[in-house]
C-alpha cells in the first residue's frame, strides 16, 4: 500500500511542473510589461526599461520560467507589483475563508445527496423519485452566481434573515455554503441513484435478501457499499467544478477569500498575484486528486489486492 | 444501400428519443428558444430596443408592452434578452465546435498513433486536468482580456482537453471491437476504416457530450461575463445583463429573476436533449 501512495505522490511532481508552466505561460500572453503597469503610463521609458531590467522581464520565456520554478521550490511565489508584499502572504490569509467554504460544501453536497438519491433508487419510479429528480436536474442546470443572487434577494433582501456580505460571522456562511453545495448535491444525487439501481440488481444483493437479511442492512450495507465507489471519485471531480465556482461566488457575496483575490488581481493586472492565485487552487485540486485516490484504493478491495501481494 | 442503413439508425435513435417525456420537452424548449433568437430582429428591433436609451421609461416593471420590464436606460428587457440569446448561444455552439474539431484531431491520432506519441498527448492533457476547467478558461480570458471572440476562445481552449480524452477512449474503444479487426482481415484500406466504421460509431458519445457542453458552455460563459472577463455591456448577452442588473436588485427584482432564468432554461433544456440521446442512442438499453 505504501509503494502505492509513493508512486502516486511521484506521479504529481511532473504534473504539478505542467500546471506551472501552462499557467505561467498563459498569463504571460497578457499584453503589456510589468514595468508600464507599476509605473504607470506617464513613467519615461527609460525607467520603464530599467524597472523591466531588474524585474529581469528583458530575459526570455523559459528563462523566466526556470527562474519561477527556482522561486517556486524556496516557497517563493513571487512579489505583487500593487503592494509589493510576497503574494503568498496574501494568498495564506486570505485561505482559510476559501477552505472553510469549500470543505463545509462539499460535505453539506454529500449529505444532501447520497441519502435522496438512495430514497430515490429505492423508491424508483415514485413521486419521491420523479421530484427529486426534476429538482436535481433542475438544479444542475442553474448558473450558481444566479442561484447565489436569489439566495440574497429571498433571505437578506425580502426576509431579512441572513447577512451577505464579508465573513465575520458563521452565519454569513451559510448562503454561499448552501450555493456551491446545491448544484454538486445534485450530481451527487443523480449518481448515487443510477448506480444504485445498478447495485441493486446485482446478484449479490438478490442473495443477501434470499437469506432473509433485513431490507435496511440489505441496502445500507451491500449496496451502498459499492455504489460508493463512483461517488468517492466523484467528490475529486466536483471540488475542482467548486474551486472554480468558487471565484464567482466569492464574487457575488464579497467574502474576500482566494476567489476574490484573484479576481481583484485579474483587474488590476497584478500579473504575479494573478499566477500565483490560480496556480495555488490548481495545487490544492491536484493534492485533492491525489488523496481521492488513496482513499478509493483503501475502499476498492481490487486495487488494494494489487499492491498488498507484493 | 449503406446510406439507407444509415437512415435507418437516424429513425431508430428518433423513434426511441421520442418515447422520452422529458427529453421531448426539453427539444421544445429548445425549438421556442431558437425561434425567438433566430427572429429576434424582426420581433424587437436591435437598435430600437436594444441600444437606444429612454431614460423615462426606466425601471417599468413587467407590463403587457414590457413582458420583463425595463433596465435603468429604459430598455426593454424582452429585447435585451432575445438578442442577448445570439451571442450566449453562439458562443456555446461555435466553441463547443471549434473545440471538438481540434480534440478529435488530436484524439484520433493519439489513439491511432499510440506508443510514444500517445503517451506525450497524454501527459500534456493530465497537466490541463490539473486545472479546473473554469478556472483555466479564468486565466486564459484574463490574459487575452474581455471581449466576444476573446471569451469564445478562453472557452474553446478550455474545453478541449475533455474532449481530446473522450474522443481518444470512444476511438480506442471501437478499435477493439470484432467488426474492425474483420474488416482488416477482409483487406480495408486504413481510411475506410476510419471513415466508413470507426467516425461514424464514434458520433453518438461525441453528440451527446456536446450537447451537454453547450449547456456547460452557457453557464461558464455567463459566468465570465459576471465577472467582467467576458463580454461587456452595453452587449445584451445574459450575464452581463445580469451583472448590469445585480446593482438594481433590491427594487427592480425583475432585472436579475428573467436573464437568470434564460439561463437556466435554456441549460436545463439542453441537459434534457442530451439525457434522452444518450438513452436513445446506448445499445444496452436497445428494446
Amino acid at each position: 500500500m505504501g509503494k502505492f501512495v509513493l508512486r502516486r505522490i511521484l506521479q504529481l511532481i511532473p504534473v504539478l511542473l505542467g500546471v506551472t508552466f501552462l499557467v505561467f505561460c498563459i498569463i504571460s500572453l497578457t499584453p503589456g510589461d510589468p514595468a508600464t503597469s507599476i509605473l504607470g503610463a506617464t513613467a519615461t521609458p527609460e525607467a520603464i526599461k530599467q524597472l523591466n531590467h531588474e524585474l529581469g522581464y528583458d530575459r526570455p520565456l523559459p528563462v523566466r520560467y526556470l527562474d519561477y520554478i527556482g522561486g517556486l521550490l524556496r516557497g517563493d511565489f513571487g512579489t505583487s507589483y500593487r503592494s509589493r508584499e510576497p503574494v503568498l502572504k496574501e494568498i495564506i490569509s486570505r485561505f482559510p475563508t476559501t477552505l472553510k467554504l469549500s470543505v463545509a460544501a462539499i460535505i453539506l453536497s454529500v449529505i444532501i445527496g447520497v441519502p435522496l438519491g438512495v430514497l430515490s433508487a429505492v423508491r424508483q419510479y415514485s413521486i419521491l423519485d420523479f421530484t427529486g429528480m426534476i429538482t436535481a436536474m433542475f438544479m444542475a442546470s442553474v448558473p450558481q452566481f444566479w442561484l447565489g443572487l436569489m439566495c440574497i434577494l429571498i433571505f437578506s433582501v425580502k426576509l431579512g434573515w441572513l447577512p451577505f456580505i464579508g465573513n465575520s460571522t458563521w452565519r454569513h456562511f451559510i448562503m454561499p455554503v448552501f450555493t456551491l453545495a446545491l448544484p454538486v448535491a445534485a450530481k451527487n444525487l443523480r449518481l448515487t441513484r443510477t448506480t444504485m439501481l445498478e447495485t441493486i440488481r446485482e446478484d449479490y444483493v438478490r442473495t443477501a435478501r434470499a437469506k432473509g437479511v433485513r431490507e435496511g442492512v440489505v441496502i445500507g450495507k451491500h449496496a451502498l457499499r459499492n455504489a460508493l465507489m463512483p461517488i468517492v471519485t466523484n467528490v475529486g471531480i466536483n471540488f475542482g467544478a467548486l474551486l472554480g465556482g468558487m471565484v464567482v461566488i466569492e464574487s457575488v457575496f464579497g467574502m474576500g477569500g482566494v476567489g476574490t483575490l484573484t479576481i481583484t488581481a485579474i483587474r488590476m493586472k497584478d500579473v504575479p498575484q494573478v499566477t500565483a492565485s490560480i496556480l495555488f487552487l490548481a495545487f490544492i485540486y491536484c493534492l485533492l486528486m491525489l488523496i481521492v485516490d488513496i482513499v478509493y484504493a483503501y475502499i476498492d478491495p481490487r486495487v488494494k489486492a494489487r499492491y498488498v501481494k507484493d | 444501400m449503406e446510406k439507407k442503413r444509415r437512415n435507418g439508425m437516424a429513425a431508430e435513435t428518433w423513434r426511441r428519443f421520442k418515447k422520452s417525456k422529458l427529453a421531448m420537452l426539453g427539444l421544445v424548449i429548445m425549438l421556442i428558444f431558437a425561434f425567438f433568437i433566430i427572429f429576434a430582429g424582426a420581433i424587437a428591433n436591435y437598435e430600437e430596443k436594444v441600444q437606444s436609451q429612454d431614460l423615462a421609461a426606466s425601471f417599468q416593471p413587467p407590463s403587457r408592452e414590457h413582458w420583463f420590464g425595463t433596465d435603468e436606460y429604459g430598455r426593454d428587457l424582452f429585447a435585451r434578452i432575445i438578442h442577448g440569446g445570439r451571442i450566449s448561444l453562439s458562443v456555446g455552439l461555435i466553441s463547443t465546435f471549434i473545440s471538438i474539431v481540434i480534440a478529435a484531431g488530436i484524439g484520433a491520432a493519439a489513439a491511432y498513433y499510440g506508443g510514444l506519441f500517445d503517451s506525450i498527448v497524454m501527459r500534456i492533457l493530465d497537466m490541463f486536468m490539473g486545472i479546473p476547467l473554469l478556472l483555466l478558461a479564468i486565466a486564459v480570458a484574463a490574459s487575452l482580456g474581455p471581449g466576444i471572440i476573446n471569451l469564445t476562445m478562453a472557452i474553446t481552449v478550455a474545453q478541449i482537453p475533455g474532449f481530446t480524452r473522450i474522443i481518444r477512449s470512444v476511438i480506442l474503444n471501437i478499435y477493439s471491437l470484432d467488426y474492425i479487426e474483420a474488416s482488416k482481415a477482409y483487406g480495408s484500406s486504413d481510411s475506410t476504416i476510419i471513415l466508413s466504421h470507426i467516425l461514424p460509431n464514434a458520433m453518438g458519445p461525441i453528440i451527446v457530450q456536446a450537447t451537454m457542453s453547450v449547456a456547460v458552455v452557457i453557464l461558464d460563459t455567463a459566468a465570465l461575463s459576471y465577472l467582467g472577463l467576458g463580454i461587456q455591456p452595453p452587449a445584451p448577452e445574459w450575464g452581463a445583463i445580469l451583472s448590469d442588473g445585480k446593482e438594481f436588485m433590491r427594487y427592480s427584482p425583475y432585472l436579475v429573476i428573467f436573464p437568470g432564468l434564460a439561463i437556466a432554461i435554456s441549460s436545463l433544456a439542453l441537459n434534457l436533449i442530451g439525457d434522452g440521446l444518450r438513452d436513445a442512442l446506448d445499445p444496452k438499453l436497445r428494446d
